[in-house]
Parts: structure tokens; sequence; C-alpha cells
């Protein structure tokens, strides 16, 4: 069997799509087919098209009515609403309006006003949710599913691949890691996580065999004021920054649970974080703002070394919104 | 927190074996074979050219998926046929009764064309498929639709299907040799099975068949001696056929190989009973070679109404001394060579095939002359896209 890799853009980043198979057209039929199912929902959750599923959904913000939502954004919603209250409110869709006050672009902070106004349009608790009914009562209310599509993205094209018939797989959104099965000798697919201070080197390296490999990182965009550093993960309650980590990497069965587990320890920060990744159970790999590096590794994570001397990677810098890390698979 | 994790493996079906329906590889196959029938021995033909059959076929087959639902599955054939084909049968001079062949080479080309579309829903799949087969004497319309349904898990297949045949025969010569000038035959069949995954390593299907003609079923170019006179080969204008069929397949991961066993039973209402057990040896070489022997053994009890010639006519007033309706049993030798190279497949096959009413499970009273023996040879290629 031979590997074939196929890389493409989608989400707002680079992607990629490994698989082992027996024959060329077998690969191309069962990647054509992930790149298809990532393309879709692309399409469906973005914020920036008119067309989108979610477009519909804000646009009737503070309108009165309510909508039904499809089987998929009902499973996704539910799952938010799980997440929302297991992290006790701190994992929310809603964040939009107070993202676009934070204009990291500029030179100073935005003022207190701002935020406060913001806070008032964000919140799970205010909006309308009675499966399959939606509804958002308050005008400026706003859903932005970016903090779980990609990873749910990743998990359906590994789901596509699996269904082709493909046992062996890896499928990268920009450094939200899906795994259809290990490299055929049994081997896991070895992710280099970057090292936040030094960007093109590896701080540790991850073999994958199975599940999803998720990355919070909070290095990427960021503002600098008088000396503190402010990252672009916002907690939904104060409206401001969080503090505390870099970057925290979770493995868990599927990247959409990573994901919340890792978007939600961020959102603890220190010290909450630490012990909720360690309550958590699973393996996973948190980098401090003051450079601590600690570790928890599993059966299906193994072999995570960390070690500043490995060489360059030649992988990408991944620019998602709420920066994901980029790795470099070996 | 497990039940977060629970439920996103849950969303997104990770790791849940295949729920999704798949198409057949889109494909090009084209086959290449040559059939040629030895030669009688000369002692037993009268008159004719010893010298028999020779088939040359040409088919091609193209798979193209039509969306993400849809699959049509194109196939054509064209056939040339050329050789004496055995006419009637006469009490021998002294015993062993002798095959007289037509005399002159029959040439003759078959066109065939069908389509079959293939529709995928949640459970399984529907198809249907026309078909229609041309040559000089010979035309024929099918029409079939097939569903099948697998389970929760894909561990186990149901088939169904139906299918019609409608035949329309123009014997060539017919005033000349007094054959029945025009003629219908109509054919229709049902048939059930069952594939079923019983470990990772195997894999059993069952099936079976019911098929009934009516219409015109004798051969007119055969004749039958009876009673010191050469009558037309006549047989009942109804025919009900039934087919239980057992496929294995038992994979040798150790060795890259695996062990095919069919096996078949035959009965039908004209009395013919057969047996057939087909055994096949298909191992996996490095470099995408494979190489499978086989082995196929068939036995077969005679029709009530069969005999190389009669001596007094039958009471049922049927009479028939075609060598297919006899009582033999037959042995084929087979070697396919495949060799895959990306996305085609390369085959080279041989086949020799010998049949002897000594062979027969039972036994045979008669002597059948005219059973044949045949050489085939086969090439081709699949290419998928």
């Amino acid at each position: 069997m031979q590997q074939y890799r196929k890389k493409f853009s989608s989400m707002g980043c680079p992607c990629e799509i490994r698989v082992y198979a027996e024959r060329p057209s077998l690969a191309r039929r069962a990647i054509n087919a992930a790149i298809a199912e990532v393309e879709r929902l692309d399409r469906k959750y973005s914020l920036y098209r008119e067309d989108s599923v979610l477009a519909r959904i804000n646009g009737s913000a503070g309108m009165g009515f309510e909508i039904a939502v499809d089987e998929e954004t009902a499973a996704l919603l539910d799952y938010a609403d799980q997440e929302y209250k297991l992290s006790d409110g701190l994992f929310d869709i809603t964040a939009g309006a107070l993202w676009r006050v934070w204009d990291f672009h500029a030179a100073g902070l935005p003022d207190t006003a701002a935020i406060s106004r913001a806070l008032e349009v964000t919140g799970w608790h205010r909006v309308q949710w009675q499966r399959p009914l939606l509804s958002l009562p308050v005008d400026g209310l706003a859903l932005d599913l970016g903090g779980i599509a990609k990873e749910y993205a990743a998990d359906r094209a590994a789901t596509i691949l699996q269904a082709y018939d493909i046992q062996h797989g890896l499928v990268d959104l920009g450094g939200d890691l899906s795994v259809a099965g290990p490299h055929p000798d049994a081997r896991g697919w070895s992710i280099g996580i970057k090292d936040p201070e030094a960007p093109n080197t590896a701080i540790a390296v991850i073999d994958l065999v199975s599940g999803g490999l998720a990355t919070s990182g909070d290095y990427e965009r960021c503002l600098e004021v008088n000396g503190t550093r402010y990252g672009h993960i916002l907690n939904p309650k104060t409206g401001w920054p969080v503090q505390g980590y870099a970057s925290i990497s979770v493995q868990a069965s599927s990247c959409l649970a990573a994901g919340a587990i890792s978007t939600v320890a961020m959102l603890k920060g220190k010290p909450g974080g630490g012990g909720f990744l360690k309550d958590c159970g699973l393996a996973y790999l948190s980098i401090g703002q003051n450079g601590l590096v600690m570790t928890k590794q599993s059966e299906t994570v193994t072999n995570v070394t960390t070690n500043t001397d490995l060489p360059s990677p030649d992988g990408h810098l991944a620019r998602g919104r709420t920066n994901r890390l980029g790795y470099h698979p070996v | 927190m497990q039940s977060l994790v629970a439920s996103a493996l849950a969303i997104s079906g990770l790791g849940q074996k295949a729920n999704a329906q798949i198409l057949e590889d889109e494909q090009l196959n084209y086959r290449y074979s040559k059939y040629d029938e030895d030669a009688l021995p000369e002692g037993d033909v009268l008159t004719g050219d010893p010298a028999r059959y020779q088939i040359e076929t040409h088919q091609f087959r193209l798979v193209k998926s039509l969306g993400d639902q849809y699959s049509l599955a194109i196939n054509a054939v064209h056939e040339t046929m050329s050789g004496s084909s055995p006419w009637y049968v006469l009490p021998g001079d002294d015993g062993p009764p002798v095959q007289i062949l037509s005399g002159a080479t029959i040439e003759d080309k078959r066109d065939e064309f069908r389509g079959k579309l293939t529709r995928l829903v949640e459970n399984g799949s529907w198809s249907l498929e026309l078909g229609v087969s041309n040559e000089d004497d010979y035309e024929a319309i099918s029409f079939s639709l097939g569903r099948e349904l697998d389970n929760a898990d894909k561990s186990r297949t149901w088939a169904f299907g139906g299918s019609v045949s409608l035949d329309d025969l123009n014997p060539t010569d017919a005033e000349l040799f007094d054959r029945v000038p025009s003629a219908e035959k109509d054919s229709y069949s049902i048939y059930g099975g069952m594939t079923q995954v019983i470990n990772r390593d195997t894999l059993l299907q069952v099936g079976l068949q019911v098929s009934k003609h009516d219409g015109f079923l004798s051969d007119p170019y055969k004749q039958v001696f009876v009673d010191n006179f050469i009558q037309q080969d006549s047989r009942p204008d109804s025919r009900t056929q039934y087919a239980a069929s057992a496929r294995l397949r038992y994979f040798i991961n150790g060795v890259k190989a695996a062990l095919h066993v069919n096996y078949r039973y035959y009965l039908d209402d004209w009395s013919v009973e057969a047996h057939t057990l087909d055994l096949s040896w298909n191992q996996r070489l490095p470099s995408g070679w494979r190489l499978s022997p086989s082995i196929r053994y068939h036995s077969q009890e005679s029709a009530s109404f069969y005999a190389p010639f009669f001596t007094e006519s039958s009471t049922s007033g049927f009479h028939s001394s075609d060598y297919r309706l006899a009582t033999y049993g037959a042995l084929s030798y087979r070697l396919s060579v495949n060799k895959t190279v990306n996305d085609w497949d390369f085959l080279i096959s041989a086949e020799l095939y010998d049949s002897d009413e000594s062979l027969a499970v039972s036994g045979s009273r008669f002597q059948t002359p005219g059973l044949v023996d045949f050489s085939r040879f086969t090439a081709g290629f699949n290419y998928r896209f």
C-alpha cells in the first residue's frame, strides 16, 4: 500500500488529507469525497457567506421568530449547549459581538463601555434553543460556530474516509486533526507541536494512533500594551482576554471533543485549566505563558517527547480564527 | 465529561464502521476469449467435418457513477461462431452410436448490449437492467429488477430479483431442412440470496433461483433418430428449473491467499439433475501478481426424453439426442494469472474441459457421442478511474 496526499484550502486555513490505499483510484475517490464534505460544512457554517445556514440564523436576531434547523445543525447546537453547561458558561458560541470589539491590529485597548455593550448581546443563555427550533430574541446576538465547525469537519472527513474503506489515514484542517487509522504498520502519525517562542521548531512530537487532536493557541494574534500581552481568546463573561496558557493540545476519541476540551481549558486559564485537564483524564500537552510545559500521555498518544533540538519543520502556520497551532507531520 | 466525549463521537460517526453506501468502482473492462472444441474422434463421426465449434468473443464493460447515488454499467458483447455442430446420432454399424455433424460450416455473429442502472438507498440498493441480444436467427430482449438489502453493520446482505426474457427464433434454412420457420420463447426467473460475513476471514453466500420457460424449447437445428426415421428434436413447450447454490470465500492472510468453494445443485421438470463443484485457490504474489488455479467438476443426469437414438417412439412424444441433455460428467481445469499496476489489472487465463459419460456420478447407460471437450483462452484488462 502506498501513501497518497492532497493539500487543499478550506475553512480559512491550509488543509491536507493523507491516506494509504491499494490503488490511486481508491485514494482519489476517498480523498475527493472527504474534501467535498469539508467544503460542504465550510459553506454551511461560514460566517462570511450570505447563503450559509449561519447567516440565515444570525439574520433573524431580534426579529421575533423561530428558525427550524436541520438535524446536523441541531446536533451541533445540542453539543454546544452541553459544552456551555459543562464549562460553567465559558464555552459560548455567541461570542461574536465581543470579538468585533477587540481589534488586534489597533494600538490600544478598547474602552470598557464598548465591552459592556458587547456583553449585552453575548451569552448562550440569551438564546432560545428547543430542538429543532432556534430563536435569537436580541438584535445583535450572533452565533459563531468557528469553535466547533472545523473540528467537526475534521471528524466528518475522517468518517468519510473510513466509509470508503480507508483504514489508514489522517485529516488535517489547519492543525485540527482526525485520524481514520494509523500507518499500515500500526505506527501512529507523528505530530509536532509548535513552540510558541520559536514557531519554526517543534516543542514536542506526539504519535497519534487514533481519534483526534486539537490545539488552542493564544500567541499568534495578540495585543501588547504596557508590557502586558493580551491574547485573543476572550472570556464571554468578563469580555477580557484570558491569561495563563500560550497553547493547549488535547487528544480525544474525536477532534470535536478534543477541541471542546482544549478550548475550555484555555478559557479557564491558570490555575483552573490545569485541574480541568487532569480531571478529564485525556492526553494533553499544555504550554504556559511562562513557558512551563505539562503533559499527560495515554495509549493512543505515545512518545510525547519534548525536545528543543528537533530540526526546523517545513510545516505551515495555521491562521484559524481561534488560532490553531500548525504542525509538522514526520 | 465522558458524555461530552461520547456525544462528539456519535455526531460525526467517527469510528463507527461505514454506514455509507458505496457505488461500484468506475472502471472499463475488456475481455477477449477464444473457445475451441476438440475434434471428435474420427471413429465417432460418420459424416461431417469432425472439427467442431470455435467461438471468438470480445466483451466490454463500462461502469460509471452518475452523482453520488447512481451507477450505470454497460455491457457489450460481440461474438463470432463458426464450425460444425452435432445434428443427430445414428446407431453405429457394430455397436457404439455415431454422430452426424452438420455438413456446412456454420458462421454466425452475435451482438449483445445490456445496461444496468443501480440506485443506492439507505439500506442497500435497487437495480434495473435492460438487455438486447441479436444474431442471424435469434433475437432476445430482457428486463430485470433487483434489490439488495444490508443489515445495520453490513455483515449480511440480502439480494432479491426477477427477470423476464422474450426471445424470437427464426431458424436459417427453415424450409430447406423442414425446421420450424419462426418461434417464440418466454422466460421468467426469480432469485433470492444472502451473503453473510461470518468473520474477518470468511464469507458465505447462498442462493436459490427458479426459472420458467414457455414456448419453443426444442433445438431447431437438431434431429433425432427414432425407429429408423430421422425426426426433428422435440421437447416439451415448458420447462421449470430450480437451482440452489452456496459459495464460500475463505481468506488465509498468513499466506496471502483465498480459497473459493462453490457448489450448485440443479433440478428441472425434464428430469435433468446436476451437481457442480468448483474449487479455486487465489494466491497473491509480490509485485502485484496473482495466480489462481481452479478445478470444476460437473455431473448431470439426463432428461427423461434423452437418448442418443431411439429404437421406438417414446410414450411422451418427446425426443432429443442433444448431448447437453445427456447423462455425463465433466472436469475442467483452469489457470489464471493477474498483474496489477496502479489502476490497471491485466489478466490471462486458460481452461481445459473434458466431458465423458463415464465421469457422471451415477454412471451412464448410454454411450454418448458428441460430448464436448474444449479449451478456452482468455485475455483482458480492467482499468479503474
